[in-house]
């Protein structure tokens, strides 16, 4: 259960973030809704530096839902720098794309992606999109130990595994 | 020359010298310093006090003297020589030559032409002897210098055929890099074009989404306080948004069949109709009363490519019906007999509709893109699936045609070549 966790929205359009949190709203999720609004701002508040220090105000996410197209940085190269952090990595991502354009998609899986998503135009789809997020993303998966028991303690299981012998994060249980 | 020289004047010393001069005369090579070996040679055989050789080629002179004369007096020696050389050419006795007491002068003959004159000036009177070895001379440096022509000749020939092989190289390495820098031209001008679809598919849309969102929202937030009339007008600003939407996706959808490389492989038709007509609702029995007539021919196809054909036939046949009218669609294929060309198996599908039919006038235009017949309100449609149909089959190296009246249905085709089975 990830109820009260986090969720990262990274979209450079307002719009969009004004419907996705008019359809969380309407899906009835209560989780907290951090946006970043490019690809740069998205690695900061990750990693936590510059205005998103705070890890309090600013938690780590139990899911990203990440826009393809931005300034700065696009979504598949802020996909391609959290596939390479040693703790970070792990984080569930879903991309959100105006078209299912096949180099985007498969590209975006081949970068680590989980889900490939095209941003409905309806109200009523994207309603359903945000329940379908609740039901499955926010209710049925697990997420990674560094959302639920914190970073430390992932990054402890982290250089525990690196050093051979330790289970990767997230089979922990 | 008086006997007793003639007397040193062996035979033998004869063949010497003459011998000597014909091995001078073997190559092309340092011509006037062989030349000059030559004249000395020449003191051997017919004593002189002095030598000179004129050779005209091209209108141009070449003069060689034994001794060499002072430079001042080199000019006048030349043209008094040419003077000769000319007279000797006017009269037309062209081999005559001049004997005087102690002078000889003799045509040097190359070809059958005059190119220059040999003169030798002695202290004393010159004999019969002195003139057939001197002509004997003369003869070989005619020989000789027609050799130097035709080996010069052959050079100037090899140096143009050089020059044409060397140009040729350049015209070919020209065209090869016209060829890449117009291949590079098309390449930029493909990625434009795939640029310019992948910014209708993502900046266009976003703001499409926008439009359609608000009004749901305005709907949603406020309906209330709206009168009925205004809630029609944000339903049809929803409703636009989302048919520009499916416009633009159609866009994209014909840009990506003008680009795509796709491959022919033998289709089982009635396989594939049958599995369309499945999966769509508005294909149903209870929509449409569709019969095919078996069996289908096959063809050789693109499997994507084919279902777009037959699903826009299809949907078209459906839609385009009068008010109540339930839609009835035939499908059949024929073999058609070959053309003139090579013997190849053309297949034709027919799809035959009970619709309201399209005017003779209007058929022309009817695959051309955004080409819509009928009013918004009448029959929903954005113009571009008939256009789809065209390029898709087109694509796999068919055609496409329609039979039609209005007011009594239509028949269209699409012609593809038949699989072997």
């Amino acid at each position: 259960m990830s109820r009260q966790l986090a969720i990262l929205l990274v979209e450079d359009d307002e719009n969009d973030v004004f419907f996705l949190k008019r359809a969380f709203e309407e899906a009835q999720i209560d989780n907290a809704v951090q946006v970043a609004r490019d690809g740069q701002e998205a690695i900061d508040y990750l990693s936590g530096t510059k205005d998103f220090a705070n890890r309090s105000r600013y938690p780590l996410p139990c899911l990203i839902i990440l826009d393809l197209k931005m300034p700065n940085k696009t979504g598949l190269e802020v996909l391609d720098w959290l596939r390479q952090q040693p703790v970070l990595r792990c984080i569930p991502v879903i991309l959100f794309s105006s078209s299912a354009h096949r180099n985007d998609v498969e590209r975006a899986y081949r970068f680590g992606a989980n889900a490939f998503v095209v941003k409905p135009p309806s109200t009523e789809d994207r309603t359903d999109l945000a329940r379908f997020i609740k039901g499955f993303w926010l209710r049925f998966n697990e997420p990674p130990m560094m959302c639920t028991e914190g970073l430390e303690a992932a990054q402890r299981f982290h250089a525990s595994a690196s050093e051979g012998g330790g289970q990767a994060i997230g089979v922990a249980s | 020359m008086n006997s007793s020289d003639r007397d040193q004047r062996s035979s033998a010393q004869i063949a010497r010298v003459l011998a000597e001069i014909a091995r001078l005369l073997e190559s092309p090579d340092n011509q006037d310093e062989r030349l000059h070996c030559v004249l000395k040679a020449v003191g051997e055989l017919v004593p002189y006090q002095s030598c000179a050789l004129l050779i005209e080629r091209s209108d141009e002179a070449t003069l060689l003297a034994m001794p060499e004369p002072a430079a001042n007096s080199r000019p006048a020696l030349q043209s008094s020589l040419w003077r000769l050389l000319h007279a000797m050419k006017g009269n037309g006795e062209t081999v005559s030559s001049s004997i005087e007491a102690n002078r000889l002068v003799l045509p040097v003959i190359a070809a059958d032409r005059v190119i220059g004159l040999l003169r030798v000036e002695g202290g004393e009177a010159y004999e019969l002897e002195d003139v057939q070895l001197l002509s004997a001379v003369a003869s070989q440096l005619g020989t000789y210098l027609t050799m130097v022509d035709l080996t010069a000749r052959e050079r100037e020939a090899r140096k143009e055929a050089e020059r044409l092989h060397s140009l040729l190289a350049d015209k070919a390495k020209h065209l090869e890099e016209l060829v890449q820098e117009r291949t590079g031209e098309l390449r930029a001008s493909i990625a434009e074009l795939e640029s310019f679809a992948y910014s209708l598919s993502h900046d266009m849309r976003a703001p499409l989404r926008a439009i359609q969102s608000f009004s749901q929202a305005v709907m949603e937030d406020y309906g209330k306080d709206i009168p009925p009339t205004g809630i029609d007008y944000l339903k049809k600003m929803v409703s636009a948004s989302a048919r520009m939407d499916r416009l633009i996706q159609e866009v994209l959808a014909f840009s990506r069949l003008s680009r795509q490389q796709i491959t022919l492989q033998p289709i089982d038709v009635e396989k594939l109709l049958r599995e369309i007509i499945q999966e769509r609702p508005e294909f149903q029995t209870a929509q449409v009363d569709i019969e095919i007539q078996s069996p289908l021919l096959s063809v050789l196809g693109h499997d994507a490519s084919l279902t777009q054909c037959i699903t826009n036939l299809l949907s078209n046949a459906v839609k385009f019906v009068n008010r109540g009218v339930k839609p009835r669609v035939r499908i059949w294929s024929e073999a058609m007999p070959p053309a003139d060309g090579p013997p190849m198996r053309w297949v034709r599908l027919w799809f035959e509709d009970n619709g309201i039919g399209i005017d003779k006038e209007a058929q022309r235009r009817l695959f051309g893109l955004f080409q819509r017949l009928h009013p918004d309100t009448e029959y929903q449609g954005i113009g571009i699936g008939l256009a789809i149909v065209r390029k898709a089959v087109e694509r796999m190296g068919g055609s496409v045609g329609v039979e039609s009246e209005r007011g009594k249905g239509s028949r269209f085709w699409i012609q593809l070549q038949g699989a072997e089975s």
